[in-house]
């Protein structure tokens, strides 16, 4: 799927509640004209973003009369729409035929507060993809769906969020995103986005095992952590004696066996060679 | 529910926050501190920053430090109750360096 990074047009009505977010990057449409005008000088990935069911219908009004116009302009664009009050249902096919990506198209996506979307959405300074800003859950497939203030999606089994210690228990019929995406809350459980980024997202894991210090990024240290991740003890691997993984862990044995490495993974649930990347 | 360190009400109107939630990144232990964006994570056993790299004290408000330092302990007894298979009194765990050739810390 193509992301969309950077370049964003705020169809709503109140310029002044985005006065202070509006750049070179970040544009603001209040008419069906303004909307057309936009797009057709912006080049393709830009992220749509609107906030009332009206601002969806607009957009659609405004690009479907740019089409009849532009018959060699290929569609859908590699575009997305970011839905914040998900559109009528009977214009949601519609949108996906002009739009590569909708985002948002179900009323059951709760989003982060405007205002700290807006901060995320439009601030350049920060990577997007860090932060989550939208969350829907589904009982029937015991699934969370999240959204990523990059517009990817991410979903996540129920089951990654296991009762806390002192017995708090995940609510997924109340899901929220709070912290400035930094927290998605279930109920009264919560739970940081860094945990989730960094148990789904191999390439988030490299960026963290880059940062950290050169002590701390040796394969032991990173067993050491995947192992306390998945709340195992050293004891708790049938093959191997406890003595092997502390050995491993402390970086005595420089290149574990392969048929070592294979057991220690199967009990972690991760294939061999991503065991250094935690 | 998130363990909420209680800041005083112009702090938490500025923005800033210090929780340790109920799913978090195991090990190290930590707590962690939101000023609107951004996020600092510090280490419930040397009180070092994990996140970001680089992070210093100064970058937090005094005052919220402050409080950090004053409830230190309610902090650490907040994360051992919410992972107890990772309790930040487990400094043989701190370091896999540890030379103990073959103590199963976790029994």
């Amino acid at each position: 799927m193509k992301t969309v990074e950077g370049r964003y047009v705020i169809l709503d009505s109140n310029r002044n509640r985005f006065k202070r977010f509006l750049s070179n990057t970040v544009r603001f449409c209040k008419t069906q004209a303004e909307i057309g005008k936009v797009y057709e000088e912006e080049p393709v990935d830009l992220t749509w973003i609107t906030y009332t069911q009206k601002f969806a219908d607009e957009l659609v009004k405004a690009v479907t009369s740019r089409r009849r116009t532009q018959v060699r302009r290929a569609f859908p664009r590699h575009e997305c729409v970011l839905t914040v009050a998900s559109p009528r249902p009977e214009s949601v096919p519609t949108l996906h035929g002009l739009f590569s990506h909708i985002v948002g198209d179900n009323p059951g996506y709760r989003w982060l507060p405007k205002d700290e979307l807006s901060e995320v959405l439009f601030d350049p300074s920060i990577n997007r993809s860090d932060f989550i800003i939208a969350a829907a859950s589904d009982p029937i497939t015991r699934t969370l769906s999240l959204v990523r203030g990059n517009c990817q999606p991410l979903v996540v089994p129920f089951s990654f969020f296991e009762p806390s210690g002192d017995g708090t228990k995940p609510d997924f019929s109340n899901v929220r995103v709070t912290d400035f995406g930094r927290t998605v809350a279930l109920g009264d459980y919560e739970s940081s986005t860094d945990t989730i980024l960094y148990e789904t997202d191999r390439e988030y894991r490299e960026r963290t095992l880059f940062q950290r210090k050169e002590s701390e990024r040796t394969f032991g240290a990173s067993l050491f952590r995947l192992r306390k991740q998945r709340k195992l003890k050293r004891s708790d691997f049938p093959t191997l004696a406890s003595k092997t993984i502390a050995r491993i862990e402390r970086n005595e044995i420089e290149r574990p066996h392969c048929a070592t490495l294979r057991a220690i993974a199967k009990r972690l649930g991760v294939p061999p060679e991503d065991i250094g990347e935690y | 529910m998130p363990f909420q360190l209680e800041l005083p009400k112009r702090l938490r109107a500025r923005g800033w926050k210090v929780k340790i939630r109920e799913k978090e990144r195991l090990e190290p232990p930590h707590v962690t501190i939101i000023f609107g964006k951004k996020e600092w994570r510090v280490g419930l056993r040397d009180k070092s920053f994990l996140e970001p790299p680089g992070g210093r004290w100064a970058d937090i408000d005094d005052e919220v430090r402050e409080l950090i330092e004053k409830s230190w302990k309610a902090l650490q007894n907040a994360w051992d109750e919410k992972y107890p298979s990772n309790p930040t009194s487990s400094r043989e765990e701190d370091n896999p360096k540890d030379n103990q050739e073959d103590s199963d810390e976790d029994s």
